[in-house]
């Protein structure tokens, strides 16, 4: 025994390169299968730790009408929940310190309890104020903001105060919530559309009466990202919903109470104005109308004063007339009055004389008594008319002073008339003012109830159209980071399945070969042995020992490696995707037993069935060498003239293909398996990579979609679309449902208003012809993965049902090229027929706005228009598909490396074996004088044609693999490509020859190790 | 005039600590166109001798040379050359390629040196005329070693080496190959040096080289050589 022993450790260390690559083989076998296969499980398990860890909600509740301690109380009464925790949340438009203005998803929280969503602080400290805030350590779709930096709510959002107690809130630190630990866009129904910032603040920062959302966890949680995570979640689901009826009615009653007496309030309120306003306007007017009636007396006034003047103005006249012709009197009384006086002046001397001659007495005639007399008179007379003419010149004096004063008062009065004048003017311009001011006050007051009623006949209105409140229960479904992860994972599992099969099988088939030929080589010893009068068993023993050393060393190798090494390398390649807790590795005792159990039976049951067929031969018949297996014509032969100009050395090659039917079988399909997993690795990625670019520039023409609220434009939205090429749509999802198959498939339904201009938006065409598919009325065009579930083929009937459970059947005329999501393109006029009128909600349009900054300015500006409810960016789109597609491609280069070392080792022990097998052969060229470049010529020759050979079915076969895991592959709303492109097929050709060729290289230290002196030994 | 020339031709071989010479300053010449027989018991270290005239292997010392060419100092790629062209080879076990007719077997060494015979023609002169589009596992023993034969004839080389070509084959067998060896020494003016263990095969040689624990114990010329069929054993 101990001798036996003995030669089992001398041929483990005499043939260590078959040994190893036996290891190689079972150890890529294994490690590969369980690898792979552990992959999904290990990552499930590593989220669920994380989110054991931080108590990540099962449930978010959020209600349309806010939710009340009493909503929790019995959310927490129910047997299956386990924790509740409330929180205010909302989406809001912020500055930043840089103005920039982003969307921010604030959470009002309880920080001194929290049982669900516990935040990781990684940075900084939580916050204490109410204006501090802690932030989501941003990811590649958020804002880059750090500790210190400040949020301001933005100027446009009016009537902060009702929701939120705070205007700017500090970042205090940088957290990590287990509900956002994807890469990805969190969607937001503001701004941008997306959240830029998610931030966490105290409860009390927010001035809402009721919380937003109750986050929930389940009693006794199964492993999520399982069925049976789902299946309790939906019975959670149904008991949720069964309370949530008596809360929704509560709620409704409370809110209703509530709005009523608003309502109530501000009607009463309203009323009070209202006579206040009338009461003002009522005096307003008074005043008004007094004003006018002094101004009415002012103009009396005036008028008499007018005509006091003019009468004035009159008699003055009349007095200086009558001056005038006093004047012209005097004058003439002084002109008789000097004639008088010169007639006296001319009688004085001869008076004189008669007077002086009276005194002496001498008599006087009568004559000139008479005259004296008459003179005497005459001077009396002239005496008086001279005083009277004095007087009658003083009173004229006088009266032309009157006549001065008057026209000095008359002027005066003219002037004050004048002055009186204006001031009436004025007045009557003032009261005008006061008339339009009137008017205006009146208006205005009239305008402002009119609004006020407005309101309330709103509010009132809304009161009556107040609907039942309505809970959503969401489940992690709803959550972004868990439906990513989870949809990402399953890719995994089904890439998982069928390559690791095949390259277990592959190497299962090697390791089952090389232990056949061993066997086979070694019949000579097991004839000794058996000569010698071992049993059977003991004889098997040595190989199966050998054997079942490899493999199980193998086992070990690929167990540990397998384990570790591929679960990691794909959980790295899903790291930048997401922020991941460490990888935790389980030893998975089923995948480990299952693929150990099934190489350690594939090659110890090929080592049993060889030794078993070998041992039954005469042990005579063993020692003598077993006579060599004839050379046989091959059919080439009979071709002479071709067969005539090959050297011997092709002959022989030609030959030797054809005598070892086996070996060539195990050759070729140990590289065909090689090259197919390559070709499939390298399909996979094509299939991939292509579809996402095809689908968002091929198929899309349109890098834009509007939705509308209502169909109607304003300014904003008008000056949008000016001068970029657009379609009106009318956009609904619905229930695709065919005849042949119970499938039912909801689709996206896209209804052009202009049919003929809808194909420069998406482009419809076969995708095996790439012939346009026609677009008219009466057409219904599904998309092709679609049809290929619903089993529908062109002109066949579908029925669709839109929301509201209403349907009716199309006939389909057409099967577009499409990958990602499901899409039914339909006529309107069809349309209408079938459903009623088409109320258009969309536009799909060519905006040629590529920068991302661009695009988020673009879909915020949009938001200011009130018809547009959303504005997207294919190109956001299809980011964030070629994100989730890159992961994948870590996978297909992990099985390409895996599938090229399973291609050195199959080709280095094919090789290995070939040059064993043929060693005398060799050696004995040697001998007879062949270069060692010849000899590897000779041996080579028949090995890079088998591998030419392998790798050619290898092709095929990797098309039909390829084909397999595709379909296995794709859901229902992703088709992927059917084609591997002509590179991939070069390249693995290329990268199977080359290892070919490097086994090649690698063998010619080992040729030239054989020595001449094998010649010389006995054919054993 | 020494055809074949050994001078003091020493080969060691170490297992571990101990050193173990093959050949031990063996010495001897031959002439152009003798039947030369090296005889001795198993392990004596004939085959070394073989192998070293044969440029299978290099000695450590010592000189060897053939047509007053020096073996020992050619260097792997001198000493393919050698093989090639100067040297023909008869096994124990023929070592014929399996998958290749008996002609072109012949053809497989023919094709690569500089003066080849005419393959079939050598095939003839063996008398093998009517197998030559067989395969070696259809050829008894004895045709296999004429194949063998004529495969290392059609080289055209220099010297014919055979190691122990009767071993594998039965008396009468084995008579008719060593008599074809001898009509090609005598007939084709060959060297042929034939290794073996059987004594009884000396007297048809025209020197016979007895070694004895890897060096030449005794060298023997025979003016007058038997024809095979006078030999028993």
């Amino acid at each position: 025994m101990k001798k036996y022993t003995l030669t089992i450790l001398r041929e483990i260390k005499q043939s260590f390169g078959r040994f190893a690559a036996i290891i190689a083989i079972v150890a890529l076998g294994v490690g590969f299968l369980v690898g792979i296969l552990s992959s999904t499980p290990d990552m499930k398990a590593a989220v669920n730790a994380y989110y054991d860890a931080s108590a990540m909600s099962d449930f978010d509740i959020k209600s349309t009408m806010g939710l009340t301690e009493d909503d929790i109380r019995t959310l927490t009464q129910l047997p299956q929940v386990d924790q509740a925790m409330p929180a205010m949340v909302t989406d809001a438009l912020i500055a930043t310190d840089d103005s920039e203005r982003l969307t921010a998803r604030i959470y009002g929280l309880d920080f001194s309890s929290q049982p669900i969503n516990q935040l990781t602080i990684l940075e900084g400290r939580m916050p204490q104020a109410d204006n501090e805030c802690v932030m989501e350590d941003p990811n590649a779709h958020m804002a880059r903001l750090s500790i210190g930096d400040s949020l301001t709510l933005s100027e446009n959002h009016d009537n902060w105060e009702d929701t939120y107690t705070q205007k700017e809130f500090t970042i205090v630190g940088i957290v990590d919530n287990p509900y956002y630990f994807c890469n990805a866009k969190e969607p937001s129904s503001i701004g941008n559309g997306r959240a830029s910032v998610i931030c966490y603040t105290n409860d009390s920062a927010y001035a809402l009466d009721a919380y937003t959302d109750i986050f929930l966890t389940v009693k006794d949680p199964i492993p999520a990202f399982s069925d049976e995570y789902d299946e309790q979640i939906n019975h959670v689901t149904a008991e949720i919903e069964k309370v949530s009826d008596v809360r929704i009615q509560a709620r409704y009653q409370e809110v209703l109470a509530e709005a009523t007496e608003k309502v109530d309030k501000a009607k009463r309120k309203l009323e009070r104005e209202k006579k206040k306003a009338a009461q003002e306007l009522a005096d307003a007017a008074v005043e008004l109308r007094n004003g006018r009636q002094e101004l009415a007396n002012g103009a009396a006034r005036l008028a008499d004063a007018k005509q006091q003047l003019k009468d004035g103005r009159a008699k003055l006249q009349d007095g200086k007339k009558e001056l005038k012709e006093g004047k012209t009197q005097l004058k003439k009384g002084k002109k008789e009055l000097h004639a008088s006086k010169k007639q006296l002046d001319q009688a004085r001397p001869s008076v004189e004389q008669a007077k002086a001659a009276q005194e002496t007495g001498m008599p006087l005639s009568d004559e000139v008594l008479s005259q004296i007399k008459a003179y005497e008179q005459g001077l009396k007379s002239w005496k008086k008319g001279s005083a009277q003419l004095k007087s009658q010149e003083k009173k004229l004096k006088n009266a032309q002073q009157k006549i001065k004063n008057n026209e000095k008062q008359l002027a005066d009065a003219k002037q004050q008339i004048a002055s009186q004048e204006k001031q009436l003017a004025d007045a009557r311009i003032e009261l005008a003012k006061g008339q339009a001011e009137y008017q205006n006050a009146e208006a205005e007051a009239n305008e402002e109830f009119a609004k006020a009623e407005k309101k309330i006949r709103k509010a009132e209105r809304k009161l009556k159209d107040l609907k039942k409140p309505e809970w959503y229960i969401l489940d992690r479904d709803s959550n972004v980071s868990y439906a990513r992860y989870k949809i990402d994972v399953e890719k995994v599992a089904s890439v998982a399945t069928v390559f690791p099969i095949f390259f277990f099988l592959v190497a299962a088939l090697v390791s089952l070969t090389t232990m056949t030929r061993m066997v086979e080589e070694e019949r000579i010893q097991i004839g000794t042995l058996k000569a010698l009068g071992y049993r059977p068993l003991k004889i098997m023993s040595k190989y199966l020992a050998y054997c079942g050393t490899a493999t199980v060393m193998g086992c070990a190798v690929g167990l540990a490696a397998g384990f570790h090494l591929l679960p990691a390398a794909i959980y790295r390649a899903y790291a930048s995707q997401y922020s991941l807790p460490e990888l935790t590795f389980q030893f998975n005792w089923q995948y480990a037993l299952l693929s150990c159990s099934l190489e350690i039976l594939c090659t110890l049951g090929a080592t049993w069935l060889a030794c078993g067929h070998t041992l039954r031969e005469k042990p005579a018949a063993l020692m003598i060498p077993r006579a060599p297996k004839a050379g046989k014509r091959i059919l080439l032969e009979r071709i002479g003239f071709l067969w005539k100009r090959l050297s011997f050395s092709y002959k022989a090659t030609a030959r030797n293909i054809f005598r070892y039917k086996k070996h060539l079988f195990m050759t070729i399909v140990g590289i065909t398996g090689c090259t197919a997993l390559m070709v499939a690795g390298f399909g996979m990625r094509d299939s991939m990579s292509e579809i996402v670019k095809t689908q968002f520039t091929d198929l899309f023409r349109y890098d834009m979609r509007i939705e509308l609220a209502e169909d109607d434009q304003d300014s904003v939205l008008t000056e949008f679309l000016q001068g970029k090429e657009h379609v009106k749509v009318r956009n609904m999802n619905g229930d695709v449902t065919g005849t042949k198959t119970k499938e039912k498939i909801s689709a996206t339904v896209y209804i052009p208003e202009d049919t003929e201009a809808f194909g420069n938006f998406v482009n419809l065409r076969d995708r095996k012809s790439g012939a346009a598919i026609p677009f008219t009325e009466h057409s219904a065009v599904l998309t092709e993965k679609m049809a290929d579930a619903l089993e529908l083929s062109m002109g066949d009937t579908f029925t669709l049902m839109d929301s509201d459970e209403k349907s009716a059947d199309f006939t389909l005329t057409g099967i577009t090229e499409n990958y990602v999501g499901c899409y039914l393109y339909l006529d309107p006029s069809l349309y209408v027929s079938a459903f009623g009128d088409a109320e258009y909600n969309g536009y799909l349009l060519k905006s040629g706005i590529t920068a991302l900054d661009e695009q988020d300015e673009t879909a915020s500006q949009l938001q200011d228009s009130e018809f547009v409810s959303s504005a997207e960016f294919m190109s956001q789109s299809q980011e964030s598909y070629e994100t989730t597609l890159s992961s994948i491609d870590i996978i297909v280069y992990i099985l390409i490396l895996c599938a090229g070392a399973l291609a050195v080792v199959v080709l280095y022990n094919l090789t290995n074996i070939n040059i064993n097998e043929r060693s005398r052969e060799l050696a004995t060229l040697r001998v007879l004088g062949y270069h060692h470049s010849e000899v590897a010529r000779y041996i080579f020759r028949e090995i890079s044609l088998l591998a030419i050979l392998g790798t050619l079915t290898g092709l095929a076969a990797g098309w039909a693999l390829h084909y397999y895991v595709i379909r296995t592959a794709e859901s229902v709303d992703m088709m992927m490509g059917r084609d591997v492109a002509p590179l991939s097929y070069v390249l693995a050709t290329v990268i199977t020859l080359a290892f070919s060729a490097l086994v090649d290289i690698l063998m010619l230290f080992k040729l030239r190790r054989i020595q001449m002196v094998e010649s010389m030994k006995a054919v054993d | 005039m020494d055809y074949v020339t050994f001078q003091d031709v020493c080969k060691y071989y170490h297992m571990g600590d101990q050193t173990i010479a093959a050949s031990d300053h063996v010495t001897f010449q031959i002439k152009q166109g003798e039947f030369c027989i090296i005889v001795g018991p198993s392990g004596a270290g004939k085959t070394t001798v073989l192998n070293i005239l044969g440029g299978m292997d290099s000695c450590d010392e010592g000189l060897v040379s053939l047509d007053g060419r020096r073996v020992s100092d050619m260097n792997e790629k001198q000493l393919t050359d050698y093989r090639r062209h100067d040297v023909g080879f008869v096994f124990q076990f023929y070592n014929l390629v399996q998958n290749l007719t008996a002609l072109e077997n012949v053809e497989l060494a023919s094709e690569i040196c500089r003066e080849p015979l005419d393959p079939a023609a050598v095939m003839d002169s063996v008398g093998l005329s009517a197998r030559k589009d067989n395969f070696p596992a259809q050829l008894s023993g004895g045709e296999q070693q004429r194949v063998a034969i004529a495969r290392a004839l059609a080289k055209n080389p220099k010297i014919l080496l055979c190691d122990e070509p009767t071993g594998a084959l039965d008396y009468n067998t084995g008579k008719t190959i060593l008599k074809l060896l001898q009509n090609c020494c005598r007939n084709m003016e060959k060297t042929v040096i034939v290794v073996t263990h059987n004594l009884a095969l000396t007297p048809m040689a025209d020197r016979v080289i007895h070694i004895h624990s890897g060096s030449v114990a005794s060298i023997e010329e025979n003016r007058s050589p038997l024809p095979v069929a006078q030999i028993e054993w």
